[in-house]
């Protein structure tokens, strides 16, 4: 989840930015924590739109939603993944057996958390696994350098709808 | 020439993508039958009884002590098998009014103290199965890492090379495989959300037996046995593993490390792809606006 706060702290000076809640327990008591914003100037402040889908997780999702939330960014594309838990490894047996937990949930500081069918986005584009396919084929020859495409809008329709709503 | 990012970019577009986590440490299931007799469904259950749960409700706890049976008995063969199949379904039936206490009151030292009984368990047993599939049931971001996968851990360095996907669970038994646009896998034509039911032959037991049997030396084969995301065709591809690169911020340009982040035919609009949320994105990321800020103000 640091990772998601350094991203945040790009975009955004100030702010709570997201709750770790833990389980109550003796045990978990450390994962009780708050990430706050605290550059003295951001990175860029245009317009945003992100790229979601379903393997947006977990921090990614978290990070959008904040963007969504304090920056008006767009998020394009589909569901994404649904996952608002941490997990930490608890060694076992002289750290021959770990058992892995969901220690803490993550919360925004309304008190909401990411739902577990995922975030739904503002401009839908939904593709099935077929097409997605394709798409990704085309992105591989785009970036190798093999592709006739003038640029990546041609053949990525999420891509397209994003560039859209940024004009 | 030092500028502001905003008085240069029109605008930005993330994508933010591929922060699903293979689970390294996701339980693993034994791979050869087990000690029937001491794992009758009186010992499941009181095993069952004394695991924590974290999401579980009364309603799913039915479906979580079954599966837990319904793993077990994938590992046992003739009577034993049938027997616990059966015991999956009284236990859906018994269990359906069962309450548990709000997962506050749970403590996490009860869940040591009952793994630790189950870490001096032989390998391969029925507990073990039936452990793995309730865990998996009732979360599937968490699970027991038995010793025989410390060993594999430590094995991997020895093993660097790989085929580029990654492994996500689809449904209660299959794994998905799901290409990067730049590997061996996309380059063999492994198809994106393909089930992948067996690795040289051998089956697929759980996404660390995939993740951990797709691993090893650069140049040698792997085939994978495939179905396609229509459940219907079946095939097997060779592929040749490499030691595959991976950026945690990409552009437009793959892996070339003079990455292009401004799309082609926009006003300055920055496409920053964050494929990873670890240590390395807050200077990737930071490194990525700058550049497309810059490439940005000469235009």
């Amino acid at each position: 989840m640091t990772a998601s706060a350094q991203v945040l702290n790009r975009f955004l000076s100030d702010g709570e930015l997201y709750h770790t809640a833990g389980r109550g327990t003796p045990e978990t008591a450390s994962c009780n924590s708050t990430a706050v914003a605290h550059t003295a100037s951001n990175d860029f402040d245009g317009p945003i739109a992100i790229l979601v889908d379903q393997r947006t997780a977990s921090g990614a999702e978290i990070t959008a939603e904040i963007l969504r939330r304090r920056r008006h960014a767009v998020l394009v594309g589909g569901h994404t993944f649904g996952r608002n838990s941490i997990q930490m490894l608890f060694p076992l047996e002289e750290r021959n057996v770990f058992l892995k937990l969901t220690t803490s949930i993550i919360k925004f500081p309304d008190g909401g958390t990411i739902p577990h069918d995922g975030l739904i986005p503002d401009i839908p584009v939904y593709i099935s696994s077929a097409r997605q396919d394709e798409i990704i084929r085309a992105w591989r020859s785009y970036l190798q350098g093999k592709s006739r495409a003038s640029g990546p809008t041609e053949f990525d329709p999420v891509l397209k709808a994003a560039i859209e709503t940024l004009k | 020439m030092q500028c502001r990012i905003e008085s240069c970019l029109a605008s930005l577009l993330l994508c933010c993508i591929s922060v699903i986590p293979v689970p390294r440490y996701a339980a693993e299931a034994p791979d050869k039958a087990g000690v029937v007799e001491h794992a009758t469904p009186d010992v499941l259950q009181a095993i069952c009884d004394d695991m924590d749960v974290w999401h579980v409700t009364p309603v799913n706890w039915p479906t979580v002590m079954g599966a837990g049976f319904d793993k077990a008995a994938a590992t046992a063969s003739g009577k034993a098998g049938e027997a616990l199949r059966e015991a999956a379904a009284d236990a859906r039936k018994a269990l359906a009014s069962y309450a548990t206490p709000d997962w506050r009151q749970w403590n996490i030292s009860e869940v040591t103290r009952i793994n630790r009984t189950m870490a001096h368990l032989p390998e391969g047993t029925l507990e073990k199965a039936f452990a793995d599939g309730m865990i998996a049931a009732a979360d599937p971001q968490r699970g027991v890492i038995w010793p025989s996968e410390i060993v594999e851990f430590k094995n991997d360095a020895a093993k660097p090379a790989d085929i580029g996907v990654e492994l996500r669970s689809v449904g209660q038994k299959d794994v998905g495989v799901y290409p990067r646009e730049i590997s061996p896998a996309s380059d063999s034509g492994v198809l994106y959300g393909e089930t992948l039911t067996a690795i040289d032959g051998q089956p697929v037991n759980s996404l660390a037996d995939g993740a951990r049997r797709l691993k090893g030396q650069p140049g040698s084969v792997v085939r994978l046995t495939l179905h396609a995301p229509d459940g219907k065709t079946v095939r097997s591809v060779n592929i040749v593993r490499d030691l595959v690169k991976t950026r945690v911020i990409r552009g437009l340009d793959g892996l070339d490390p003079s990455e292009r982040f401004i799309l082609p035919e926009t006003t300055g609009i920055a496409y920053i792809q964050i494929a990873s949320f670890t240590k390395e994105v807050d200077q990737g990321l930071g490194d990525a606006l700058r550049r497309a800020a810059l490439v940005a103000q000469r235009s």
